[in-house]
């Protein structure tokens, strides 16, 4: 039960996607951190809601929009045309001559698929202290895109942009990709293969065997025949070209080594980064500092008076005169004209309502310190009209007890205008 | 989920209040040592992560219970009809223009309702007859009842009151709600499970969510304590010197620069503290952090456009060398690289003179480089303790004080050596390992395992 709170918390900040659940979660860590905003109630419902509520209201009230993840989109637009007109460069240097495969096999196949691995050795860095001095072009992109007030919880916000920064590579072989079957569609590209340390045909047919070996069961691979017939050389008149299979070999290139390995990076990044954003989300204690400030009540119409800064007079037991009238109290050392409160209400209802009560002078009502005013001494008091004082008189209790008691009748006292007088035995 | 709901009833200043704000964890019960703060009746939830698991009423306390018990009997025909009597009292109350019993009608209408009754008497206090219209007016009410004997001023006349509860409630307990640490309370809990069978499950797992709770509060307040010590040990701060003469004041600023945010960093983890334990109104009193370590200070060098010293030296080379590859080209590459290469260590020799004695560096009187004055980050060791120590000290304080505990929060400081014998030894060389390196930052296994020490830090010294 503990742990479906939190479940629901992750499935909140998590509502809109991978990509934006950081911010959502960031800025709330913000606003907790925040002394300005760490106290406000976001919902004035008295009734007491669940986190999902709580976290609804305070989305509307202090979410604000993500200018990051506009640049990125702008960002992730120029490398898809940056990888297009890569493509359409590299199909066009050569004008009406052969294009030689390893170009664009290198370019958009094989340099990807280093650059994965490199990606992925600096990606495992990112668990480091010193991440960010591992990537200073990552350092580049946060003071871009503002997000320096996000360096206190570096480690997280260094998996979100590693993750993100594979989506740019992607991209930009998607963007290649998609320029070269719309160019091919409307242009004939001729493909064939130059070496100078490669003399040998069927070593090269070894050597295509190996890079197309994961698709030549589906595919027409370069056959010996093609690899012979599509070699061209330098200052030599090009001849009659059979490149049966290159083109497909260039896109499956491209596909099994530069996109799926990035692909698996990159889905391997956003799982370590979800992971990590969750376990921030389950460990931290902002979603328990959140829902203590939301649920958090006061009591209502409580006396908040302050006591009254007079001194009680103290007397001896000797000095109590007058008509005494006692109140719960036990003690028979004292002659008392009425016991009140040991009988029945009617009993002493009917006492102070007589002409006896009325006829009293220099009334004291003397009360046991150890018990606490009530309403029903209040009611007594009234009833007892003309001049009357309080004395209250402890026994067998401890100082300090004493004082703590004393403030009650000192606030009762004040509250029926009462002179107060504390007996010491 | 069946939520039990009990009202929390008594004489008028018996603890009512501060035991509704123990058991649900609310610092904003009002709780005054004046009688009759509370005037009306209100409920208040213990929440964990958004669920309601049981419900405290907390209502002002019996100011005229022998007038409504003669009342009541007046109105009651038989033993049977007792609990209708009751309802017609507070229909007829609520009827009134102006209720003549306003408390009683406060405090009884939610037992009516269904609620259970936890009573609530002093224990320090001796038992009298004047408690009894009040009891036998909630054994009228025929709900779940259980008493709650609250020591305030000691323990003097609990036996009394043990033996005069017993003959109007079926359970018993004594509880005091300032100083009822996690057990206590859940043992009360336990005590609300035999008031009502139904009740039982829902709150069997109740305590089964208490006591995980509580270990996750401590393990996140943990966390908190090890996130801010991160934040003060890598903090820096620097300030150039453009004259040497100068250096005693911007040392003296950079210590109180550094002070003052180490002071910020230090309260911001203790309000986070505060709001992690829900002792939102808590008022502390701790001794401010000073800082008197030796070794804080570093000197290194600055120079125009915020280069220093290598860069300007790698600039150089690179100019140099470049310079150096124009001649190479010259003469058609016959050099072999000899003109980069001489180029190149020609202007690095040349820079690294330059820059030996920064602060001599001058354009027209005005200083074009000098020395940076920088205070951090926190390496000295005896002061990491320091500060780890006032940390645990601080949560450890927070994690075991009452939500009825309303005086100021003062700090007591045990030695950190004292902890540091709840580790063994291999675990305090580790400690002390991460501890000098925490100052370069943590990855989240060693913010893990240092948050674990924390834990065993303080549960093992309460034990």
């Amino acid at each position: 039960m503990v742990e479906s709170a939190h479940k629901d918390a992750i499935r909140f900040f998590f509502a809109h996607g991978r990509r934006l659940a950081i911010f959502r979660w960031l800025e709330f860590r913000l606003c907790l951190q925040n002394p300005d905003t760490k106290s406000i109630r976001y919902s004035d419902d008295k009734k007491q809601q669940t986190l999902r509520q709580y976290l609804l209201a305070w989305e509307q009230k202090s979410l604000s929009d993500q200018p990051v993840l506009t640049g990125f989109s702008l960002l992730l637009l120029f490398m898809a045309l940056l990888g297009a007109g890569s493509m359409a460069s590299a199909l066009n240097y050569t004008q009406t001559r052969p294009i030689n495969i390893w170009i664009p096999l290198i370019i958009f196949a094989f340099g990807p698929m280093l650059m994965t691995l490199f990606s992925a050795f600096f990606s495992l860095r990112t668990s480091s202290p010193h991440a960010l001095k591992h990537h200073p072009w990552l350092q580049l992109f946060i003071k871009r895109f503002r997000l320096n007030r996000y360096t206190a919880f570096q480690p997280l916000m260094l998996r979100w942009l590693v993750w993100q920064i594979q989506s740019l590579s992607l991209v930009f072989l998607i963007g290649a990709l998609v320029a070269f079957f719309a160019l091919a569609t409307f242009q004939d590209y001729v493909f064939g293969w130059s070496s100078t340390l490669i003399k040998d045909d069927a070593t090269m047919a070894q050597v295509m065997a190996v890079v197309t070996w994961p698709w030549h069961w589906w595919v027409t691979v370069p056959d010996i025949n093609t690899i012979q017939l599509s070699r061209f050389m330098m200052n030599a008149q090009p001849g009659v070209f059979d490149d049966d299979g290159w083109w497909q070999t260039l896109v499956l290139s491209v596909v099994f080594y530069g996109m799926v390995p990035r692909l698996l990076l990159m889905l391997w990044l956003q799982w370590r980064y979800s992971t990590a954003l969750k376990r921030n989300i389950l460990l931290a204690g902002d979603i328990d500092q959140f829902m203590s400030i939301q649920v958090h009540r006061a009591s209502q119409n409580a006396i908040t008076d302050s006591l009254p800064s007079e001194r009680i007079e103290t007397i001896p037991l000797k000095a109590l005169a007058g008509s005494l009238i006692g109140w719960h109290f036990q003690d028979s050392s004292l002659t008392f004209v009425r016991h009140l409160g040991v009988a029945s209400w009617q009993e002493d209802e009917a006492w102070l309502k007589s002409g006896d009560a009325q006829s009293l002078l220099n009334k004291t009502l003397v009360a046991d310190g150890m018990t606490t005013p009530t309403g029903e001494l209040a009611d007594s008091i009234a009833l007892l009209n003309g001049d009357l004082s309080l004395a209250i008189v402890f026994t067998e209790l401890s100082e300090v007890r004493q004082a703590i008691q004393i403030k009650s009748w000192q606030y009762f006292a004040q509250q029926h205008q009462l002179n107060l007088k504390v007996v010491n035995e | 989920m069946i939520t039990p709901v009990f009202a929390v009833v008594g004489h008028p200043n018996k603890g009512k209040s501060s035991i509704v704000a123990t058991l649900t964890r609310q610092d904003a019960v009002c709780i005054s040592e004046i009688s009759g703060t509370t005037t009306q009746s209100q409920a208040f939830e213990l929440v964990i992560e958004g669920q309601t698991y049981y419900s405290l009423i907390d209502t002002p306390g019996f100011q005229r219970p022998r007038q409504v018990l003669e009342w009541l009997v007046q109105h009651n025909p038989n033993a049977a009809e007792r609990r209708s009597t009751l309802e017609f009292f507070i229909r007829d109350q609520q009827q009134q223009p102006t209720a003549r019993f306003p408390d009683e009608l406060e405090l009884l209408t939610p037992i009516t309702q269904g609620a259970g009754i936890i009573y609530v008497v002093d224990g320090s206090l001796p038992y009298s007859a004047e408690f009894e219209a009040e009891m036998t007016i909630l054994q009228w009410t025929g709900q779940p009842r259980m008493a709650l004997i609250n020591p305030i001023g000691g323990e003097a006349y609990v036996s009394q009151w043990q033996s005069a509860l017993s003959q109007y409630f079926s359970v018993v307990r004594v509880f005091d709600p300032m100083t009822a640490d996690l057990q206590k309370q859940t043992t009360v809990l336990s005590a609300f499970a035999e008031l009502h069978e139904p009740w039982r499950v829902d709150i069997d797992k109740t305590i089964t969510v208490i006591q995980q709770h509580s270990k996750n509060l401590l393990s996140k307040g943990a966390m908190i304590v090890v996130e801010s010590l991160m934040q003060m040990f890598s903090f820096t701060a620097k300030n150039k010197l453009i004259e040497s003469s100068i250096q005693a004041v911007v040392q003296e600023k950079l210590k109180f620069e550094y002070q003052q945010r180490l002071r910020e960093v230090e309260l911001n983890m203790q309000r986070q503290l505060q709001s992690l334990f829900a002792h939102l109104n808590m008022q502390s009193k701790t001794e401010a952090l000073e800082i008197n370590t030796p070794d804080l200070f570093d000197h290194d060098q600055w120079y125009l456009y915020g280069l220093d010293r290598q860069k300007i030296i790698a600039l150089a080379t690179s100019a140099g060398a470049a310079a150096g590859l124009v001649i190479d080209a010259g003469v058609g590459g016959a050099s072999l690289m000899a003109g980069a290469l001489a180029g190149g260590l020609l202007s690095g020799a040349a820079s690294l003179a330059a820059t030996w004695k920064p602060e001599k560096l001058k354009i027209k009187g005005i200083p074009i480089a000098g020395k940076t004055l920088t205070i951090g980050p926190l390496t000295d060791l005896t002061f990491a303790f320091v500060l780890l120590g006032r940390a645990i000290d601080y949560l450890s304080m927070i994690q075991q004080r009452t939500h009825a505990d309303r005086r100021v929060a003062e700090l007591k400081s045990y030695s950190m050596n004292d902890r540091l014998k709840c580790l063994s030894k291999t675990e305090q060389i580790r400690l002390t390992r991460l501890l000098q390196r925490t100052h370069k930052g943590l990855n989240e296994a060693e913010q893990c395992q240092l948050r674990d020490w924390i834990v065993s830090l303080i549960q093992q010294h309460s034990a």
